[in-house]
């Protein structure tokens, strides 16, 4: 910004905060309207209007950007931040049904505008965190994301299991941010500028003590977004304490706005070829490799299906940072898995939701003959935990091959980490099967079924899954086609 | 002896790791809070002590310094929210008796 000249945003600017603009706009009508009508579902289906509107926003042309960059440099319009929120706005969406089929009949009369408020305005700050290097922002729409989450997570105000794990996370997650603010003093400091992009051109690879000790602080709050080894305690205690549309908008929302602004960040340094960026490029395949495993073996001693998914979340956190160790090559897998991640997850998360309200628990013996009660729930459950396996017929198998064909080819050892995918997949086979066994082999204990809505919804992510599966080019080339920009480099 | 950067960097170093000492020892969920807000100021600190030596003539620094207070606070208003929800539920707000959720 030049010193004392007044400068007015453009139109393009405005473009590139129009997501945010609808949802806003939608975070107001959701405190209003209450005053108007006293029904919980008026409330949730202006939330879910307001954020299907913000999709629409995402689909206008003006929307579509190449790359450039708004409001003087703190924001970045560019494919990848379009395809995030895409991804994001469609999921909470998905959130909001599961709200519609099981929770909103469990929460007191007068909690939903709460809700969808603190739902939205996470939203809010994920669909930021996908758009910007710039540091301040960066750490502002983190927050925006983060404190809502904290009370999302305590909803269930009289349940000591909620109280419980909101208090572990906020105070997990207050001690990262801590860590995360003071990594981003150090990195200010080292080059002047609060641009990551600059920055990242600035050094060009080479980095002082301090900014080495300022990327790994840094790096430790976004792995406490990704919910990925060391920072990932915090997840199954959170996701068994909350509501399941909580558990599944963080366990696909959080992390994937977490691992969106890491791939942007490491985007821009892994062109620099220097000893350091390869070792960075290390670190970040070790972390891969144990929050995998981490992932996978916590799960195998779970009996609640809540915490087999919370660990199972852990372990694509590991899949995905896998990718993230090989950029730039590895972009397109990654992006590709992120948008997989969320159907799938959507889906199981839907019939948990159904079954945990029919059944009253959310152990794997609750869904015990689910297929004999609810065929086309049990079926869509099955397909999405074969795709988070990773094998057909349902998109997982051939995302997570592009995983392994990627890290095969892009030059370097990369062997140890296809290993530890592939051998993990096959440890994941046993917990998932074990819900599988459930579903098809025992005898019913429960009558009820989840309701329709549930199960439309859980079917419409198995036809997705299918679908990318038969016709996996598209969605290859999507993902291919969101490349992250970069400012040009500016000579101060 | 003039004071210069590394002296305000020593000090904002001594304070965040004040800070992590007090989250790691403390069981009390306030003294956890107070900790935090230790480690938030080492890094107000840094931030303020580098816009001043390697960046004169811009306010980068002293604005983030400035919205960092912001955050403290929110966060702050937040986390003692869920303190009094934890209390109601467990009559403690001592960390340790939130060992229900294990597995």
């Amino acid at each position: 910004m030049t010193g004392g000249i007044v400068q007015i945003p453009s139109a393009s600017d405005w473009s590139a905060i129009g997501v945010e603009t609808t949802l806003a706009a939608t975070l107001v009508a959701v405190l209003i309207v209450p005053f108007f009508a006293r029904s919980q579902r008026g409330v949730g289906l202006v939330a879910l209007v307001g954020v299907l509107a913000a999709f629409g926003v995402t689909l206008l042309p003006a929307s579509v950007s190449t790359g450039h960059s708004a409001f003087f440099g703190m924001l970045i319009a560019d494919p990848a931040a379009l395809l995030w929120r895409q991804v994001l706005l469609l999921f909470t969406a998905g959130v909001i049904g599961i709200w519609f089929g099981a929770t909103s009949r469990a929460v007191p009369v007068g909690d939903a505008p709460e809700f969808m408020t603190l739902l939205i305005s996470a939203t809010l700050g994920l669909s930021l965190m996908g758009a910007t290097s710039n540091l301040l922002l960066l750490l502002l729409a983190m927050e925006l994301a983060s404190m809502p989450s904290y009370v999302l997570a305590g909803f269930r105000k009289t349940k000591r299991h909620a109280a419980e794990a909101s208090l572990k996370y906020v105070l997990f997650g207050a001690v990262c941010t801590a860590v995360t603010i003071y990594g981003l003093s150090l990195l200010y400091g080292s080059a002047g500028t609060l641009d990551l992009g600059h920055w990242i051109t600035a050094t060009r690879g080479a980095y002082t003590p301090a900014a080495i000790v300022g990327v790994f602080f840094v790096l430790a709050g976004l792995l406490f977004k990704i919910s990925a080894v060391p920072a990932h305690f915090w997840c199954p205690d959170v996701f068994e304490g909350s509501h399941v549309d909580v558990a599944a908008f963080l366990s696909v929302a959080s992390k994937g706005a977490g691992l969106l602004l890491l791939a942007r960040l490491w985007d821009g340094a892994s062109h620099f070829a220097t000893p350091m960026v390869a070792g960075m490029a290390a670190v970040l395949g070790i972390v891969a490799v144990v929050t995998t495993a981490v992932g996978n073996l916590g799960a195998l001693r779970q009996q609640s299906v809540k915490r087999i998914l919370a660990y199972s979340s852990i372990a694509h956190a590991g899949y995905l940072l896998s990718a993230m160790a090989v950029l730039p090559a590895g972009r397109t897998s990654l992006l590709a898995y992120l948008v997989v991640y969320a159907v799938m997850n959507l889906g199981a998360f839907a019939v948990l939701a159904g079954v945990e309200r029919a059944a009253g628990s959310d152990d794997v013996s609750a869904f015990d003959g689910l297929a004999a009660r609810s065929p086309v729930a049990a079926v869509a459950m099955a397909v999405c935990l074969v795709s988070m396996v990773g094998l057909p017929p349902a998109a997982g198998f051939l995302v997570k091959w592009k995983i392994m064909s990627t890290l095969a080819t892009a030059g370097g050892a990369w062997w140890w980490i296809v290993a530890s995918v592939a051998i993990n997949s096959i440890i994941s086979l046993v917990y998932y099967a074990k819900i599988l066994r459930a579903m098809f082999l025992r005898p019913s204990t429960v009558r009820q079924e989840p309701s329709r809505l549930i199960t439309a919804l859980a079917s419409v992510c198995a036809v997705t899954l299918v679908l990318m599966l038969i016709a996996f080019a598209p969605l290859e080339q999507w993902a291919a086609s969101a490349v992250f920009w970069q400012a040009p480099v500016q000579t101060p | 002896m003039t004071v210069g950067l590394p002296h305000y960097l020593v000090l904002a170093a001594m304070l965040f790791a004040a800070g992590i000492i007090t989250v790691l020892t403390r069981r009390h969920a306030i003294g956890i809070l107070m900790g935090i807000e230790l480690m938030l100021n080492a890094a107000n600190l840094n931030l303020v002590a580098f816009n001043r030596f390697s960046a004169v003539g811009k306010l980068d620094g002293q604005v983030f310094a400035l919205f960092v207070i912001v955050i403290a606070a929110a966060e702050a208003a937040v986390a003692l929210a869920i303190f009094l929800n934890f209390y109601n539920n467990f009559a403690t707000v001592d960390v340790d008796q939130g060992n229900e959720l294990k597995g």
